[in-house]
């Protein structure tokens, strides 16, 4: 009997020690998401991002014998409703990790809404935002600076900079380009989110022959400013940050010889591996080509699985720390670090959009 | 110079959807809340006939259709039953519903016109714009000289002018204001669907796409008389003229605050009761 007692106990603590433990059936993954409004573009994105990865989670058994359930909820891209979407999901859906949103200023809402929920954001790259969640992009600072490099490399020397001021993260990436550009600044632009009409601004642009235009604004906007200044005869080569890859950004420009001469910063290579495998189950499942904010919903959730992995689900609280001391995750987005502060060690790619 | 012509484009677009507001105040002394909804209506009409390959002809022609359709449809479903502060309610619910509706089928999402009409650059005595961009200035001044003829020397345009001065009076000498007042709406709503096609191939369109030039064309209203075509013009072109001179001298990110800013300068300084 005795040993019976002692059999049992080491085998209960085997399977403490073991970090799936199976506390839980089921994990819910809140996706707080932009899936209608101006930004509608990146949100559904993400959602089907984040289903691929729940999808394959689960086909493959689950995480420590427990199923992923994904909820959602659209934050209608609207700051409000981001931290009432994060809410929603914690007080009605249960959700025990937050992913999204994909925009810096809509992050910050969401953060706002202080839920306790551990955070994962594919895409909001603000500096501001180091620390307070955990993020599989890179930051604004990174991204704005290695565009200016990537310009003093390409021999640039006249940049106007043109920022959305109700973004932050058009006003993070603006800073970091200013400080890094080796040329002049000899424009500055200001807009506002849901500006149309940009003739005047692209006409006072023109008069200052700029040979670079950065532009780190959403795809609307960069759509309309780009099509209006290319109407308006400037040439100049346009800059932007990774906001601009959207199948819609091409659309809004218009016509085709307008879709040229366009570089942005990007979150991973078309051509690697894990991306190229990525690309093709996603394109088989939702018919037509991922952008990176799929891609970086669907690492988001994948390096939340991680983390539950190597701690067990007896442990979950835990696991943001986790996510944080995260070495060398390989993602479809490329193999990244999450530091300490929740920042990912990543180095943006350089995306171009030539059609001549 | 070529700001003056920037500026110029975008009062064309103004003043088409103004000349609406002013139209249906001065017969019924009604804001027409739903109004700008009319030109989202266009836009989102005309959007759908470029991607069925069709010319800017056919998509203003279509738009105007079911602009002015639509509005007399509303005139005469909603508004004739009512009046005063409830009149303007219901202006405000049939334009929540209008654009949720098209949320629901379309999305909230911004959609380009696919193809672009008239989008190629051309230079003129030293101005570069192009084709759309004076086209929208020759379909103002089109519809604008079309409406003045209308207006002023046929007889539903003197029946429109009998109800807009005295009801009343106009109803005793045997003129059908009921007739009147839908065709008031059905050349405001036409007029508002034409400028949304324009806007559409020169910008994006939204299901809320109205609200901010709605607020613009109130203001033009307001500013050019509450009432008077000619005055929704004058309306029309000083708020684009301020906002690219805000624009030049203070940044296009400033521009949205002149049209407030002319509001209150015009309640205060114009005097009476409004």
């Amino acid at each position: 009997m005795k040993k019976a007692v002692i059999a049992l106990l080491v085998v209960i603590i085997a399977l403490n020690i073991t970090s799936c433990n199976n506390k839980s059936s089921e994990i819910v993954i809140g996706l707080n998401y932009e899936g209608s409004g101006t930004l509608s573009s990146y949100g559904r994105a993400m959602l089907n991002g984040a289903r691929l990865a729940v999808e394959k989670i689960n086909s493959a058994g689950g995480v420590c014998g427990a199923t992923l359930r994904l909820e959602s909820a659209d934050n209608r891209s609207i700051g409000a409703d981001s931290a009432a979407a994060v809410l929603y999901l914690k007080s009605v859906k249960k959700a025990d990790v937050i992913i999204g949103p994909a925009t810096s200023t809509l992050a910050k809402a969401a953060l706002s809404a202080d839920a306790g929920l551990t955070m994962i954001t594919p895409s909001a790259t603000s500096d501001e935002l180091s620390g307070k969640l955990v993020r599989v992009c890179f930051a604004d600072s990174v991204q704005g600076s290695a565009m200016a490099k990537w310009a003093n490399d390409k021999g640039f020397r006249r940049a106007a900079v043109i920022t959305d001021m109700s973004s932050d993260y058009s006003f993070g990436c603006a800073k970091a380009f200013r400080e890094a550009f080796s040329g002049e600044i000899v424009f500055e632009g200001r807009f506002f989110s849901g500006d149309t009409d940009f003739s005047t601004l692209v006409t006072e642009m023109s008069r200052t022959l700029p040979d670079c235009v950065y532009l780190p604004a959403y795809y609307t906007e960069a759509g309309l400013i780009i099509r209006q200044s290319r109407e308006q005869g400037i040439d100049a080569r346009f800059l932007g940050g990774d906001a601009m890859d959207s199948p819609k950004l091409p659309e809004i420009i218009g016509k085709r010889e307008y879709i040229n001469g366009i570089t942005y910063t990007d979150h991973f290579s078309l051509d690697s591996p894990e991306y190229v495998k990525f690309s093709q189950n996603y394109l088989k499942r939702f018919g037509e080509a991922p952008p990176a904010y799929a891609a970086l919903a669907y690492d988001s959730v994948m390096l939340y699985c991680n983390a539950v992995e190597k701690i067990g689900l007896n442990d979950i609280q835990n696991v943001e720390n986790t996510m944080r001391n995260t070495f060398c995750f390989n993602g479809v987005t490329g193999t990244m670090t999450i530091k300490e502060n929740g920042d990912c060690d990543k180095q943006p790619v350089f995306m171009s959009l030539d059609t001549n | 110079m070529q700001e003056l012509f920037n500026s110029l484009t975008v009062g064309a677009i103004y003043a088409l959807v103004t000349v609406g507001y002013a139209m249906v105040f001065s017969v019924l002394g009604m804001i027409n809340f739903a109004h700008t909804d009319m030109m989202m209506l266009g836009g989102y009409v005309g959007y759908l006939a470029a991607g069925a390959g069709l010319p800017i002809f056919f998509q203003l022609v279509s738009a105007s259709a079911v602009g002015a359709g639509m509005s007399v449809f509303v005139e005469k479903a909603v508004y004739r039953r009512l009046s005063g502060l409830k009149l303007m309610t219901a202006g405000i619910a049939v334009s929540v519903i209008l654009e949720y509706t098209i949320m629901l089928i379309f999305t909230a999402e911004p959609r380009a016109y696919i193809p672009l009409a008239l989008s190629d650059t051309v230079r003129i005595a030293g101005l570069k714009t192009t084709q759309l961009r004076l086209f929208a200035v020759a379909a103002a001044v089109l519809m604008f000289t079309v409406l003045a003829f209308l207006i002023l020397k046929t007889k539903t345009g003197l029946h429109i002018r009998a109800a807009a001065q005295d009801s009343l009076g106009a109803k005793a000498v045997g003129i059908d204001c009921g007739r009147a007042v839908s065709a008031t709406f059905a050349i405001g709503g036409a007029a508002a669907a034409i400028a949304g096609v324009i806007y559409g191939n020169l910008y994006v369109i939204t299901p809320l796409m109205g609200s901010t030039v709605g607020i613009k064309a109130f203001v033009c209203t307001v500013a050019g008389g509450k009432g008077s075509l000619w005055g929704a013009v004058i309306g029309a072109l000083l708020l684009s003229v301020s906002e690219t001179a805000v624009s030049v001298f203070l940044g296009s990110g400033y521009k949205d605050a002149v049209s407030f800013v002319i509001l209150i300068a015009v309640l205060l300084f114009k005097g009476g009761k409004g």
